[in-house]
């Protein structure tokens, strides 16, 4: 069945309405007619009518604020449900106007809009970044939102809006949740252990180069504050972690297993320990570090939801 | 763009504070102190940062004005115990500013309070107040709508409020001519407050404490005949046929009898009448009827015996009738029941028993004329400030000083006294003649009282002026010239200006009769007769509607138009990169929306090798002119501009 309000609201035409202000000031306008008429006096009907006069004209400007005016998405950020996740885009016009006070945020209930963008755009600027920030509650791959460009200038009497509708998605991970603690598993004795591991909890070893991916927790700020190059601390003594995320989900909380396991990434992740992961779709060799463990917060968004769970 | 709500408050406590000015001159006193109290601590707080008191003491405050408002008006749904309500809620509105919609309300309340200042007074000042006040309003809806307000950039929201009202104009107009006018049905039931007027009561004061009243109550505008002397124009408001001495009252008369009608005649008066004076209808000597335009007021017309006119209740708004006037004198020629006019509260005293058998004449015209040559050379002054006289015979062989009334009063007990019957008529005598001569003005100061007797022997009443006998100039000049008279001890400079201020009232007040002759004629009769004028029949009006949509539409299209041919105005800088951009594009260097001019600067340096040298000191100025931390004076500017243009010229394979 194809999409009826896709098929009613068209991509990049101008829609217009009065405001909630809008309403209040007509019905001021009503207020003096009714007086100007009862007490025949022409100096409230002409107050009336300048009223209604600019009443009319700021819908004019308000939709012509908006003409011209074109959305390009520009991609998004990745984040757990919850969280806030920057949307990012340009405005762009091809003609040399003033466009003021441009409004973005999502058209739908799964994003909501945190932060809405508010840009002006000069005659000169053809093109303009902007960012809004946006928080879902669901995870999983979910379309990119419909994307509103409106504006209320000059007066706030009408809302002016367009609705882009951009091609893309956006990856929504399980919240990481705590629940009961998972053991790290020792590396196999193997040619790694030398005594020398790294862990937070061990005594402070070493620097070595800070390598892109690895826990922040680990940077050694003070020294970059003296050399400006970023190292990486390398504990001593303490145990090399792994942990093998396990993957039996019970049939009632479903989701909830999700976030659990969502929350031993998380944890892994900040332990700088190395983990595997496994899903019904995928199985995610041991590794370590963010890059890591965003490949398998993505493979959690993607497990789909057995039939009958709750 | 950084926003703050905060940053609105001060502008809307001074935006209320302005849109209350007005009231100080319309409201009681203490709610015009109560309103700047409000504000000006909500004020001191939002300047000092400090919390606004909790939302009981704003509740408590808001009781406290309604019992107030109960206290003074007995009722709060009166239009002036409505108006000073919503005054004074404004002003406590700006203790609950959380929301936007807040300061948008408060500023509608605005709009509202405008309002109730149009019911009372619609003078032009009040309306060019009201233009002033409307675009400031307005400006701070554009402030609202930024979200951020800076006292430093006021002119970026004016300018665009002049454009919009500008463009709100013509729609404006249309919305005046063709909105069809209709009638709510809803009276308007309450009083205006009560000025200083003429009454049906005459003791010695009640004229002199109008003397000095520059408010206008009518003006007089003469269409279809030439305007008569003004020594001739006496215009009567009420006839007193009471005698007691110096106080003179008039019977109270139950008798209503409405006005006939005549075909409008070519030689009428228009009279603009202002309100809250009474309900006299004020008409000449020869006027043998009036006639409303209004049907409200056509009903509520008394015909008083003696041929004057008045209304049931005094006049709520601005009115204007006509006086249908004939050559003879028709009001002075109703006879009425003369016995009553010859009655007295008192007999003469001896003294004053002497004195009228010496100015009894063989005829009725004899004694009158003796009567007025009494206070001629008897040493009688005219005066603004006589000294009190408690009954007749104190003013006329004591004080013999006296303003209008004493003369007017005493001569018509004299005369009843000789058995002529005579009455009282109090009204106002001349007026001032507009800037252009087309209209007259009567003020409070040109109140007078004045005396007529019956002559049987021409069956008619007869105007008698005592006054004139002792201060002639009064009817030349009007009472104006007298009080100029009376400060003749000044420096002549100040007697100079003195006179220009007449002049200069004369010249404002010409324009407020064109506009108050415009709002107050603009009726549904006047709106037919000018949709006539266009060509629009009768049959059509009541299309008037389709007709106002089918303007609108048009207007719309033609502002949509307008908006649509606008050009930006771009910086010096702007133009420049324009005209490159222009060149860039002729040596076929494709452009995306997101190059810059040093990514562009790269794709000629891949492109056109050779123009590269040339290219780049333009690029390097340009991004100078719009990044660099000082401005390019205007020769850095014309060279830029100059090296564009011959590379323009240059062709390049």
């Amino acid at each position: 069945m194809p999409d009826l309000s896709r098929w009613i609201v068209r991509e990049n035409r101008i829609y217009i309405m009065p405001t909630g202000n809008g309403a209040l000031y007509l019905a001021g306008i009503v207020v003096l007619i009714l007086t100007a008429s009862t007490y025949n006096n022409n100096l409230i009907f002409i107050l009336a009518f300048f009223l209604f006069a600019v009443f009319f004209v700021s819908m004019l400007q308000t939709h012509y604020n908006l003409k011209g005016v074109r959305l390009r998405y520009n991609g998004s950020e990745e984040g757990f449900q919850g969280d806030r996740i920057g949307l990012n885009a340009y405005i762009t016009q091809k003609r040399a106007r003033t466009k003021k006070a441009l409004q973005l945020r999502t058209g739908s209930k799964t994003f909501v809009t945190l932060k809405n963008a508010r840009e002006d755009l000069g005659p000169q600027d053809t093109i303009k970044a902007v960012r809004i920030e946006v928080r879902a509650w669901k995870r999983g791959l979910h379309k990119v939102p419909t994307l509103i460009v409106e504006t209320q200038y000059p007066l706030g009497l009408f809302r002016a809006w367009k609705v882009f509708r951009p091609e893309g998605e956006v990856v929504i991970y399980p919240a990481p949740q705590s629940g009961p603690p998972l053991r790290p598993r020792a590396y196999d004795q193997g040619e790694q252990d030398q005594g020398l591991r790294t862990s937070p909890d061990g005594d402070f070893g070493e620097l070595k180069s800070y390598a892109p991916g690895e826990s922040y927790h680990q940077i050694a700020w003070k020294h970059y504050a003296r050399t400006g190059t970023l190292y990486t601390k390398v504990h001593w003594g303490a145990e090399d972690r792994h942990y093998a995320i396990p993957w039996n989900p019970p049939q009632k909380e479903f989701e909830r297993y999700l976030e659990l396991m969502s929350g031993y990434i998380k944890q892994a992740c900040d332990e700088n320990a190395s983990f595997e992961m496994e899903t019904p779709v995928s199985s995610i060799q041991p590794g370590r570090g963010a890059e890591h463990a965003k490949l398998c917060w993505r493979a959690l968004a993607l497990v789909a939801e057995p039939k009958g769970a709750s | 763009m950084k926003t703050d709500l905060r940053t609105l408050t001060l502008p809307l406590i001074c935006l209320v504070a302005f849109n209350l000015l007005p009231q100080i001159a319309l409201r009681p006193a203490w709610s015009s102190a109560l309103c700047f109290v409000f504000l000006g601590y909500r004020a001191f707080l939002a300047y000092a940062l400090l919390p606004i008191p909790p939302r009981w003491v704003l509740w408590l405050a808001q009781g406290v004005v309604g019992v107030a408002i109960w206290q003074h008006y007995n009722s709060i749904f009166g239009d002036e115990a409505a108006g000073t309500l919503l005054t004074l809620l404004t002003c406590l509105k700006t203790y609950e500013l959380r929301s936007k919609r807040d300061f948008f309300v408060n500023s509608m309340l605005c709009f509202l309070v405008l309002m109730s200042n149009l019911l009372l007074d619609q003078s032009l000042i009040l309306t060019l107040y009201v233009i002033a006040d409307v675009v400031l309003i307005m400006s701070f809806l554009y402030a609202l709508e930024s979200e951020t307000f800076s006292w430093a950039g006021m002119r970026g929201y004016l300018k665009p409020t002049f454009v919009l009202t500008l463009k709100a104009v013509p729609i404006l107009v249309v919305c005046f001519i063709l909105f069809p006018r209709f009638s709510t049905g809803f009276g308007t039931g309450a009083q205006t407050v009560g000025k200083t007027g003429i009454t049906d009561e005459l003791k010695p004061g009640s004229v002199s404490e109008l003397i000095n009243s520059e408010e206008l109550v009518f003006r007089a505008e003469f269409s279809g005949s030439e305007m008569p002397p003004r020594r001739a124009l006496y215009w009567r408001g009420a006839i007193l046929d009471r005698s007691q001495g110096l106080n003179w009252t008039r019977e109270k008369s139950t008798e209503r009898q409405s006005p006939s009608y005549a075909s409008q005649s070519a030689a009428s008066v228009e009279i603009f009448l202002e309100p809250g004076f009474d309900k006299f209808l004020f008409s000449l000597d020869s006027t043998r009827t009036i006639s409303f335009p209004s049907d409200f007021n056509r009903m509520r017309i008394t015909k008083r015996p003696g041929g004057t006119f008045e209304l049931i209740s005094p006049l709520q708004n601005r009115e204007r009738y006509n006086l249908e006037n004939s050559l003879e004198g028709e009001a002075l020629s109703i006879v009425g029941d003369l016995k009553k006019y010859v009655q007295v509260s008192e007999k003469p005293t001896s003294e004053m028993a002497k004195l009228l058998s010496q100015l009894k004449g063989a005829e009725t015209a004899k004694t009158v004329s003796n009567v007025l040559g009494h206070f001629r050379g008897n040493g009688f002054e005219y005066s603004m400030q006589p000294p009190a006289a408690r009954d007749i015979d104190e003013f006329i062989f004591k004080n013999k000083v006296g303003f209008c009334e004493h003369y007017a009063a005493s001569t018509a007990t004299m005369l009843r006294h000789l058995g002529v019957p005579a009455r009282v008529v109090v009204g106002f005598q001349g007026g001032t003649p507009s800037f252009l001569e087309n209209y007259i003005s009567v003020r409070g100061q040109d109140a007078h009282a004045w005396v007529e007797y019956f002559d049987a022997d021409g069956e008619r009443w007869r105007r008698i002026d005592p006054t004139a006998q002792v201060n002639p100039a009064r009817l030349n000049l009007g009472s104006q010239s007298y009080l100029q008279g009376q400060e003749s001890w000044l420096p002549t400079w100040l007697m100079d200006s003195n006179n220009a201020y007449y002049r200069m009232r004369a010249v404002v007040d010409e324009f407020e009769a064109s506009w108050i002759g415009f709002l107050v004629r603009f009726d549904l009769a006047r709106q037919k007769e000018l949709l006539a004028k266009f060509g629009m029949e009768e049959t059509l009006f009541r299309a008037l509607p389709v007709f106002l949509a089918m303007a609108l539409v048009l207007i719309l299209a033609v502002l949509y138009f307008i908006e649509a041919q606008r050009r930006e105005k771009l910086t010096r800088e702007e133009r420049i990169y324009q005209e490159m951009l222009l060149t860039l594009k002729k040596w076929k260097i494709e452009r995306l929306p997101s190059d810059g001019p040093l990514t562009l600067m790269d794709k000629v340096r891949a492109r056109h090798p050779t123009m590269a040298d040339q290219v780049e000191p333009i690029m390097e100025g340009l991004i100078l002119a719009r990044f660099g931390a000082t401005q390019l004076d205007r020769e850095q500017m014309d060279s830029l501009s100059r090296s564009v243009r011959n590379l323009r010229k240059l062709s390049v394979r």
